[in-house]
């Protein structure tokens, strides 16, 4: 008797997970907006991109929601795991009815673009902003023609890497040409930029003079570090790593140690809080390109924004978790305002959504700072090189922002 | 050459670090007769435990060391005394299994109280960066070295020079022996058990200086698990040698294989040696052999 | 006064291995300082009744109360620490070590420095070290002649020689209840000998009771103030060494068996 009763508790507890209570529908529908974002796994949990999320939802549903219609954001742990987050997007969109989720925008890792390609784009033809900044998908070989539901938030890792080497070319005193030492993960996102990067110097001048790839998982990079040491060279460029993985604070202090003078320039995923807060001394002068605003940015109207409904909802951001926070209201805006859009025309639909966000010149609040751009790329051009100061724990924006589509011409 | 000598080095210095890690899971097993497969949360949890007293609260280094060691050693007993002893007088294959559930419910554990992002983890320590020209040695690994050497020498001279450790060592061979001898073999299991996981701590400090302190660290706990079975999972010299192969294995690989294109192949390297090993030794290059009795 | 009198008071103890029963309803009293000797033919239960009353077996019934307090089922180390030693039939040093640290290790349990002083060495734990060591120098291993050997270790030495450790180690343990399982066993005479001065020795100086499982029976009946015998888990006579010589019934335990020959020999 006692096991009968036993079993029927669990069985329906795990009905109960399995199959969640439908959503009760008001009279007006709850947009939703597919959110798979990471909270634990190789790369690290980056809970406050969904802090981020929380707070836009219930700034946007506060001030009436988007024309009447409230919002939800429907946030989902993809562990940094393409499997993972392939699922989360098929059981999202097998679950939720069409006319309610219209887009996806969250982590979408290059590797679930890729696999989900075919899908999202020519079956179920969904929207999705991604914060994948890959070349892949968004460079040259990819972009709107081959992929025209997918979006990004800011230039490709060509891109990116193209305005650190010119502002390597812009603060290289030395009369000999710039001596480059190239640092990558073994992993599609790693090497995405590498193929450009080689032609890119060529055309500027610089000299690639070693070329190492450094395992996510590594715990020891003194190998790697010894040879650029070998190569003597005048900067470091490392692309692919997150302040989560282990690696990149070994590589810092391991660097700091043995090439205490050479700068090290990064894409967007290495200039963020996190890679200071992990890396403490040793990240101190890290230069890297960033396509997001700083927390300390008070100036910026977006940032201000950010940190007035911070404080109203009693949000305490840690240490490390700003980037990450900002990351979630940017993403979050953007799928709303890309909602209102479609709205405003009377197409509320996934298409809708799309044509809105490619017709987009909205700045985010006045995020980029007046600055006007195209959205036609599908991606946003717009990124600012930083350097990290150990002592007042912040990226320190050393140019305004940056119009890929005008600097790389 | 030179190049050889600096990988050969500084492998050398990171088998260090390995082998005060097999230290800890050798102890476990030689008086447990158990694996613990969760060396790479004890790593975690003993780091973080340091990481309170030295950072959070600010105590000076030469009080925090020993705090944190001696906090982690409590977390040992604790496990010792929930989760070990309890089974007592079952196979030992199941303290084996149990850790490796024990391993799972930490990690949660640390998912849910530290998170998985990664804590700074810099101790200020006198800068010994060893420049000899073409050899150089930074100062964060010769102090994870000179720290493994010393605290594998500090457990080695209470194992072999005092009356506990002799105690230890005498319980480790035969517990039924030792309770006639009047010892109480339970006590000393804790003590063991406490001992192992302020071995493993310690490792998790030095590793943590070396990079971040994060939950994700744990997985080079697992790099004890080639690095005990090549010495011999019953062996303390076998820890030392075991760590010290490892250490250097990876070390060359990373600087001769690596470059080839064998990317990531320093974490299967160890598992090569072991293969190796155990064709030469199977119970471990300074196991002892052991005689199934009936 | 009579409580007083009797360390050792055992009553229907009872003790079974599946179908064999090595014990049965066994009961018998020890007198405080007496030198008592239990003899039997091969499995008649002396090893077993030794491991019950050391707490290395469990016995299914009955009691064992040490000086008043009752001690049956409790683990073995409890048990020496009440002041209960002995030495094994099948000898259980710990073979890989020397001799001295055998000694010491049947020390520990009454040295009160615990593990962490070790580590830091505080002068009261190597006061203390200091004090034990020499009392076992003494009282011990020189007592017993072990010194020759003090640092050898323990597999390396001849059979007789391991007992005396066995006995050493027994010793060190500050025993009020001496429990010795043929301790004579593969001895040659002069070696017998010797540990039947050093038990006279042990007896008389140290107020020690002793209770000597013995096949020896000439020694037995020389040494022993009080004989137990018996068989198939049984008592089946008790008395002084003379009277246990008489009795029928232990002749009749020993007729066919192949100590009867040197039986009163
Ligand atoms: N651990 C054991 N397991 C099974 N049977 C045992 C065990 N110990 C003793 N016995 C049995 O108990 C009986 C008494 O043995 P023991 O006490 O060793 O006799 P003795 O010491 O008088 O020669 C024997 O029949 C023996 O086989
Ligand atoms: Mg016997």
């Amino acid at each position: 008797m006692k096991t009968c009763f036993r079993i029927t508790v669990l069985l329906s507890l795990v009905c109960l997970f399995v199959f969640p209570c439908p959503t009760t529908h008001a009279q007006s529908k709850v947009i939703e907006i597919g959110a798979p974002i990471p909270l634990g796994g190789v790369g690290g949990a980056y809970v406050g991109i969904g802090w981020g999320y929380t707070d836009c939802q219930a700034y946007i549903n506060e001030k009436g929601g988007v024309r009447g219609h409230k919002i939800a954001y429907l946030l989902e742990d993809n562990r940094w795991s393409v499997p993972t987050e392939i699922a989360v997007i098929n059981r999202l969109l097998t679950m939720e009815p069409k006319d309610q989720l219209l887009l996806f925008c969250g982590n979408l890792i290059t590797g679930t673009l890729k696999a989900m390609s075919d899908k999202i784009n020519k079956e179920v033809r969904i929207p999705s902003i991604s914060l994948s900044y890959s070349v892949e998908m968004f460079g040259k070989q990819g972009g709107p023609a081959k992929y025209p539901y997918y979006f990004s938030v800011g230039p490709d890792y060509s891109q990116q890497v193209g305005l650190l080497l010119r502002y390597i070319k812009k603060v290289h005193k030395k009369k000999s040409e710039p001596r480059l030492a190239v640092v990558y993960s073994p992993t599609e996102y790693g090497r995405d930029p590498l193929a450009d990067l080689k032609e890119d110097v060529k055309k500027l001048g610089i000299k690639i003079v070693a070329e190492e790839e450094m395992a996510i998982t590594a715990s020891d990079v003194t190998a790697q570090v010894l040879n650029i040491r070998k190569a003597k060279p005048d900067y470091i460029l490392w692309h692919g790593f997150l302040p989560g993985m282990p690696v990149s604070t070994v590589f810092l202090k391991t660097v700091k140690q043995y090439l205490p003078k050479v700068p090290i320039l990064g894409t967007h995923y290495q200039t963020v809080m996190g890679m200071i807060t992990a890396g403490g001394p040793a990240a101190d002068g890290l230069i890297g390109v960033s396509t997001s605003v700083m927390w300390h940015e008070t100036n910026n109207p977006f940032v201000k924004l950010a940190h007035e409904q911070a404080k109203k909802r009693g949000r305490e951001i840690p240490v490390g978790e700003e980037s990450n926070y900002i990351g979630g209201w940017m993403l979050g805006l953007m799928g709303a305002h890309a909602v209102d859009v479609a709205a405003a025309s009377g197409d509320m639909t996934r298409e809708g959504v799309k044509k809105a966000l490619e017709a987009s010149t909205w700045d985010f609040d006045g995020m980029y700072e007046g600055a006007t751009f195209s959205y036609a790329s599908h991606k946003v051009p717009m990124a600012r090189i930083f350097k990290a100061s150990y002592a007042q724990k912040r990226w320190n924006a050393m140019t305004p922002w940056l119009n890929v589509d005008k600097e790389l011409k | 050459m030179m190049d050889f000598l600096q990988f050969f080095c500084s492998g050398l210095l990171n088998g260090l670090v390995y082998a005060l890690l097999g230290l800890g899971l050798v102890l476990i097993f030689r008086a447990s007769e158990a694996f613990n497969f969760a060396v790479g949360e004890f790593l975690v949890v003993g780091a973080f435990l340091f990481y309170f007293f030295y950072f959070n609260w600010g105590l000076p280094l030469l009080i925090a060391l020993p705090l944190g060691l001696g906090a982690a050693g409590v977390f040992g007993g604790i496990v010792e005394r929930s989760v070990i002893k309890p089974l007592m007088g079952r196979p030992h294959l199941s303290m084996t299994i149990i850790t490796l559930g024990l391993s799972n419910i930490l990690a949660g554990g640390l998912q849910a109280t530290v998170g998985s992002n990664p804590y700074n983890f810099s101790v200020s320590l006198p800068d010994l960066t060893l420049d000899l020209g073409p050899l150089i040695f930074p100062s964060t690994n010769v102090w994870a070295g000179i720290l493994s050497l010393a605290f594998f020498t500090m457990i080695l001279l209470f194992l072999y020079k005092t009356r506990w450790g002799l105690v230890i060592q005498a319980t480790s061979e035969s517990q039924p022996k030792a309770l006639c001898f009047g010892i109480n073999a339970q006590s000393v299991l804790l003590l063991v058990w406490a001992i192992a996981a302020a071995c493993i701590g310690a490792s998790g400090i030095v590793i943590s200086n070396l990079g971040a302190l994060s939950s994700q660290i744990s997985v080079v706990g697992l790099r004890a698990i080639p690095v005990v079975l090549i010495g011999g999972l019953d062996s303390i010299a076998g820890a030392l040698v075991g760590g010290l192969i490892v250490g250097i294995a990876e070390s060359l690989t990373g600087a001769y294989l690596e470059p080839a294109g064998l990317i990531g192949f320093k974490e299967v390297v160890p598992y090569f040696v072991l293969l190796i090993a155990l064709f030469i030794r199977p119970y471990g290059l300074l196991g002892r052999v052991r005689i199934e009795r009936v | 006064m009579a409580v007083n009198r009797t360390i050792l008071e055992i009553s229907g103890l009872s003790l079974r291995f599946g179908g064999v029963a090595a014990l049965r309803d066994l009961s018998l009293k020890i007198e405080k300082g007496s030198f008592c000797s239990i003899i039997g033919p091969n499995g008649a239960g002396k090893t077993s009744l030794l491991n019950c009353i050391n707490g290395h077996y469990r016995p299914n019934a009955g009691r064992i109360v040490l000086e008043g307090q009752p001690i049956e089922g409790r683990r073995p180390h409890l048990i020496a620490s009440l002041g209960v030693a002995r030495t094994f039939q099948r000898i259980e040093l710990f073979s890989q070590m020397t001799v001295l640290e055998n000694v010491k290790l049947g020390r520990h349990f009454l040295m009160k420095a615990p593990a962490w002083s070790c580590f830091l060495r505080l002068p009261a734990m190597v006061r203390e070290e200091f004090e034990h060591r020499r009392e076992l120098e003494e009282e011990v291993i020189d007592f017993l002649g072990l010194s020759g050997v003090r640092n050898q270790i323990v597999a390396s030495l001849p059979h007789g020689v391991r007992k005396r450790v066995d006995l050493a180690r027994a010793l060190a343990m500050r025993p009020k209840l001496l429990l010795l399982d043929e301790i004579m066993a593969g001895m040659s005479i002069e070696e017998k000998e010797d540990v039947a001065s050093y038990l006279m020795d042990v007896h008389r100086d140290r107020e020690v009771t002793i209770i000597w499982i013995e096949h020896d029976l000439a020694a037995v009946m020389e040494l022993s103030e009080h004989v137990i015998a018996l068989n198939f888990g049984v008592k089946i006579a008790e008395g002084a060494p003379e009277e246990i010589q008489a009795n029928p019934a232990v002749i009749e335990a020993y007729l066919g068996s192949p100590e009867e020959e040197q039986l009163f020999s």
